[in-house]
């Protein structure tokens, strides 16, 4: 790819894809505390991470539609969310992903008639974490698959992974999300800690990691299996290449 | 020399695996800070202020614009906390008409804005991290 405008993104959260109603993504931060710590023997700053934490927040056009921005947004759930930014729907795209709270839903009426909502969303533990996209958008299974598989090099990583998972619709009786890898594209298995739980309905949404010392092979896909007739989801995939903060 | 643009300026900042990126053609504009703490020490016994320089520091600014292309921006950054084992930081090397400034940074966030007309931006700030003094050489 190259330098990159953001036109054809999308953006999901708790389950519903509202890329639609979302007229800008005005945040997408992930950032750190620096802790300063000076040693008496220095001239100049001496400084270390701290804290994660990061931001998602977006501007939206008022929609209330059924499973457009006003279901997705107007309840202003207690409980975490979902939420994801996708850089267009092509697999293996950058997405920036967090879970956490939905901090707000303002609205302003202007003079001028138009009605433009400003919502901010703030994670919870794990900051905003950038990732791949291993579905390309939303994915539409009708049945057990095997998605295409994004492919990271020839070189595994050995700081495990963590994966976020968002169900927009669903027939059947249950469908299971696991995220597998595979060193030669061709015999691939699952990745302990990778398997989501269980849906047995929309909209559902998750977050999971495996240990911060698993390895994670060159290949990677995301795969469907159980009971259903149609299933339309989205994952996001964070490959850790480094020692990671529990 | 004499007097000069910034036009060709360069900005090498190393991957999470402690590479060096030229990212410099992701990047609209760069603000570089050496600062230094000044301590007052005026005597009882002056007229003018009498000071003294403390500690060091280093900031730089970064504003660019998506690229997810191998080793550009969204590849260094994208992972921001990330240090090669051993590292206290990254290189964050600004090179200038042949000058060139070289500090160990980290990274305090990696913000993107995209906006209504469909632009993709992002900034990034780096503050020094390894006690060293920044010197241009």
């Amino acid at each position: 790819m190259a330098k990159q405008s953001g036109l054809g993104d999308n953006f999901y959260i708790g389950g519903y894809d509202i890329s639609g109603d979302v007229a800008a993504v005005t945040t997408i931060s992930a950032r750190t505390a620096l802790l300063p710590l000076v040693g008496i023997d220095k001239s100049a700053h001496e400084r270390i991470n701290g804290q994660r934490d990061g931001e998602l927040s977006f501007n939206t056009w008022f929609n209330d539609a059924t499973d457009q921005e006003h279901d997705a947004l107007k309840g202003l759930v207690n409980t975490d969310r979902v939420v994801m930014y996708f850089r267009g729907t092509t697999l293996g795209n950058p997405v920036a992903a967090l879970i956490g709270k939905q901090i707000n839903y303002d609205w302003d009426r202007g003079d001028d008639g138009s009605l433009r909502g400003t919502v901010q969303c703030l994670p919870n533990a794990f900051g905003l974490e950038w990732g791949e996209s291993l579905t390309a958008g939303k994915r539409t299974d009708t049945g057990a698959t095997n998605g295409a598989s994004i492919d990271y090099g020839s070189v595994s990583s050995l700081f495990g992974m963590a994966a976020y998972l968002e169900v927009f619709s669903f027939t059947g009786t249950n469908v299971l999300v696991k995220v597998q890898d595979s060193a030669d594209d061709v015999a691939f298995a699952d990745i302990t800690g990778g398997t989501f739980a269980t849906v047995a309905g929309a909209p559902a949404q998750e977050r999971i990691e495996t240990g911060l010392t698993a390895t994670i092979r060159r290949y990677v896909r995301v795969i469907t299996g159980g009971t259903f007739t149609n299933v339309v989801f989205a994952v996001s995939f964070v490959r850790y290449l480094g020692a990671r903060d529990p | 020399m004499a007097k000069e643009s910034g036009l060709g300026f360069s900005v090498t900042v190393d991957d999470s695996a402690g590479t060096g990126r030229n990212i410099s053609n992701d990047i609209k504009n760069v603000s570089v800070r050496t600062p230094s703490g000044i301590q007052d020490i005026t005597g009882l016994d002056k007229s003018a202020i009498e000071r003294l320089v403390l500690l060091a520091d280093g900031e730089v600014t970064l504003n660019g614009v998506f690229n997810d292309a191998a080793n550009m921006s969204h590849a260094v950054f994208k992972d921001y906390r990330t240090l090669l084992a051993g590292q206290v930081g990254r290189t964050v090397a600004l090179a200038h008409s042949g000058q060139t400034l070289s500090m160990e940074m980290v990274a305090e966030n990696y913000d993107l804005t995209r906006a209504d007309d469909g632009s993709l931006t992002w900034a990034v700030t780096l503050r020094l991290s390894d006690g060293t003094v920044p010197a241009w050489s």
